[in-house]
């Protein structure tokens, strides 16, 4: 693939730090250390960057076993990425000699610009001056930096690296960026990409949507805004990328301040919230209500097939689950199939089911089931052409295998390539051994019946983007 | 911000092709009989003034004026209210309509900041944001994007299990849609549209009350 303008900000070879300090609690110093460790907070993730790292600074000879220059201009090699952590009053300089170095990308970390009055307004148009005359992308000003995974870079002042994985994540809010990564930690939730957008002066969130399109490592985008420089330029690339690989978005500050007043009934309806809306799901885009949700969703849309008939079955070893479940399936609107006359039939003749079973949707195979029973229940469902998809619970009884029960749609995973499978796994560490065996291999598995059932409704609402022409 | 004239309102939506009431303007009791015979019987009434917004809300409409001496007692009414409660409003006459009922939607178009025009399709009527039936796009509309906009609504939907003489109307109301579209597209200065009630009954599409609201400043295309 020909090389684009946001190439260096995501695979960057060289990157440089500078105002890299000796002060631990300082911007430059976790910046540095996470490039050169991978993480402030080391964690079994962590990393040290592939590629080259140099560090300025003026006053010090090297910093965490890192030499220092007095000025980018002084390295004698290339550098794709300059991460800036200098004060707001000296980025203008700073920039400059990037410019004269060729840098074509940077990350701004500080803050003060549009957000601090009529003196950071002067400085951010200074900052667009610079940009302009040589060329240069740059993130922020005030954003988090970048991270990804692949590279092992933590170009960003987040506190840890997380694991390696398939969603792409683009956040307006660092400090949400930073928090979500230390959740990402100890979920074992995989990226491929976090970037924090920051004030969106040069690159915005469109830009970053644009080029994730085309990232193989990623198969879903994360998006989390409040707001939007360019709203059509937004949606063109939210309708391009959407083509290419499902887009999630979460949207902040929702709340409808000053429409009461509003003169027609169109703007009282037509609230900032319900636009946004409007605006992202004409672009194929899935929305969400809460953060988990917007993870939640991501992983069952990147690692599943969609669901390209809405109509699904449910299996369950618990009556209550499966009934709390098909209600959930009702209130999203997802369709229980009418399971055929002849995948009962199937399923009687295996002679390993229950007499009792309850042959219908949800299928309740009974609290005693072991494996095989799963495995002829997932089996004769799945191969049922008026089924789309599956959700399969699991409750923990005494004679439960869990590890056993994963394996047996590990391998339904394998022969109906394109049907999905969602679980859910309730319980905790005794079926740990089951979530274990679905989280290697991929099968998205919830703590809940209705996180299942939304991860559904995105897989069928996936579906149906993907045939839409408008 | 201020409210486009009547007149102006109403010369736009001809203009465009846009299926408005027959109307007449009384100025004064003895144009009553020739308003009528334009317009049809029954007959509505409202107070024409730039300054009402929100006609009903005022007080100033009157329904089913079915020959000329319920126009005149009306009329005569109307001015009244105004002398009594209303002596700081400047009034340019009395708007006289013919009365179409039917099913009621509201089409509607703001200016977002971030998006630009804005497209509302709902159930429509005095308190159309109160039945919360209502979607929107993002301008352009295509014909296709229009009539999925109004299948997102339940009044849309309601429409399309009609039959044929509703699915003329379904389709009417699409073209009414993109129209709106495209004449936000091309104006600076129209900052928000309500056409509300538009009325439909059998294939009939009707846009029974229009208001649009200008920006002076027209500071965004």
């Amino acid at each position: 693939m020909k090389s684009r303008p946001l190439d260096p900000l995501f695979n960057p070879s060289s990157i440089a730090v500078i105002g890299a300090s000796r002060r631990d609690n300082a911007a430059g110093h976790g910046v540095l250390k996470n490039l050169v460790t991978g993480g402030v907070f080391q964690t079994y993730f962590c990393k040290p960057f592939k590629g080259k790292v140099f560090a300025v600074n003026p006053n010090a000879a090297e910093i965490l076993g890192v030499k220092c220059y007095s000025s980018v201009l002084e390295i004698e090699e290339q550098v794709n990425l300059a991460i800036i952590c200098v004060p707001a009053e000296t980025v203008i300089p700073v920039l400059k000699e990037c410019g004269k170095k060729k840098v074509k990308a940077a990350i701004i970390i500080a803050a003060g610009f549009r957000e601090a009055g009529q003196k950071g307004m002067l400085l951010q148009k200074k900052i667009d001056e610079v940009a302009k005359q040589y060329k240069i992308r740059y993130l922020g000003p005030n954003a988090l930096g970048i991270i990804r995974t692949s590279w092992a870079m933590n170009a960003s002042f987040s506190p840890t690296m997380p694991r390696s994985g398939d969603v792409a994540f683009v956040s307006q809010s660092g400090a949400l960026a930073d928090s979500i990564i230390d959740w990402a930690v100890s979920h074992r939730y995989g990226f491929s990409a976090v970037v924090s957008c920051g004030n969106q002066e040069n690159i915005d969130a469109a830009d970053l949507i644009e080029w994730l399109a085309d990232d193989e490592e990623t198969k879903a985008i994360t998006v989390y805004l409040e707001g939007v420089p360019d709203g059509q330029k937004l949606m063109a690339a939210m309708k391009a990328a959407s083509k290419k690989k499902p887009i999630i978005a979460l949207k902040g500050g929702k709340s409808a301040a000053g429409h009461a007043a509003a003169q027609t009934h169109t703007a009282a309806i037509a609230t900032e919230y319900e636009i946004f809306k409007a605006a992202f799901s004409q672009c194929n885009t899935h929305i969400v209500d809460t953060v988990e949700e917007l993870f939640d969703t991501a992983k069952a849309l990147a690692q599943q097939p969609v669901c390209a008939q809405k109509e699904i079955a449910i299996i369950t070893n618990g009556g209550g689950a499966g009934v709390l479940c098909a209600d959930y399936c009702h209130e999203l609107g997802i369709p229980l199939a009418m399971i055929k006359e002849s995948t009962l039939k199937k399923i009687d003749d295996s002679g390993k089911m229950h007499r009792a079973y309850s042959r219908r949707n949800p299928m309740d195979i009974l609290g005693d089931a072991l494996p095989e029973r799963y495995e002829v229940a997932v089996n004769a469902l799945l191969s049922d052409p008026g089924i789309g998809g599956l959700i399969v619970i699991q409750t923990m009884q005494t004679m439960t295998n869990s590890r056993k029960d994963a394996e047996v749609i590990v391998e339904a995973r394998k022969r109906f390539p394109e049907k999905p499978i969602i679980c859910t796994y309730l319980g905790g560490m005794l079926s740990k051994p089951g979530m274990d065996v679905l989280d290697s291999h991929n099968i998205p598995d919830y703590n809940d019946t209705r996180k299942a059932a939304l991860a559904m409704k995105a897989l069928i609402e996936r579906a149906v983007f993907v045939k839409r022409k408008v | 911000m201020v409210l486009m004239e009547q007149a102006k309102a109403e010369a736009l939506l001809r203009k465009n092709n846009l299926p408005f009431p027959k109307t007449a303007i009384i100025r004064s009791e003895k144009d009553i009989p020739q308003a009528l015979k334009k317009t049809g019987l029954p007959a509505v009434f409202k107070i024409y003034s730039p300054q009402i917004i929100h006609k009903l809300e005022s007080g100033t409409v009157i329904m089913g004026i079915s020959n000329i001496e319920a126009g005149v007692k009306a009329y005569n009414s109307m001015m009244n209210t105004v002398k009594k409660r209303m002596k700081k409003t400047k009034i340019k006459g009395v708007l006289c309509q013919e009365q179409v009922s039917g099913t009621e939607v509201i089409i509607g178009m703001k200016r977002d900041k971030n998006f630009g025009p804005v497209i509302v399709f709902g159930a429509g009527g005095t308190h159309a944001e109160l039945l919360k039936d209502s979607a929107m796009m993002i301008s352009p509309l295509t014909k296709a994007l229009a009539e999925e906009l109004m299948i997102k609504t339940n009044i849309g939907k309601a429409l399309l299990k009609e039959g044929s003489r509703a699915a003329i109307a379904f389709s009417k109301l699409s073209t009414i849609l993109i129209k709106l579209s495209a004449l936000a597209m091309s104006s600076k200065t129209i900052d928000q549209i309500d056409f509300n009630p538009v009325i439909i009954l059998g294939e009939r599409v009707t846009i029974v009350d229009a208001k649009i609201m200008i920006d002076e400043k027209g500071g965004r295309g």
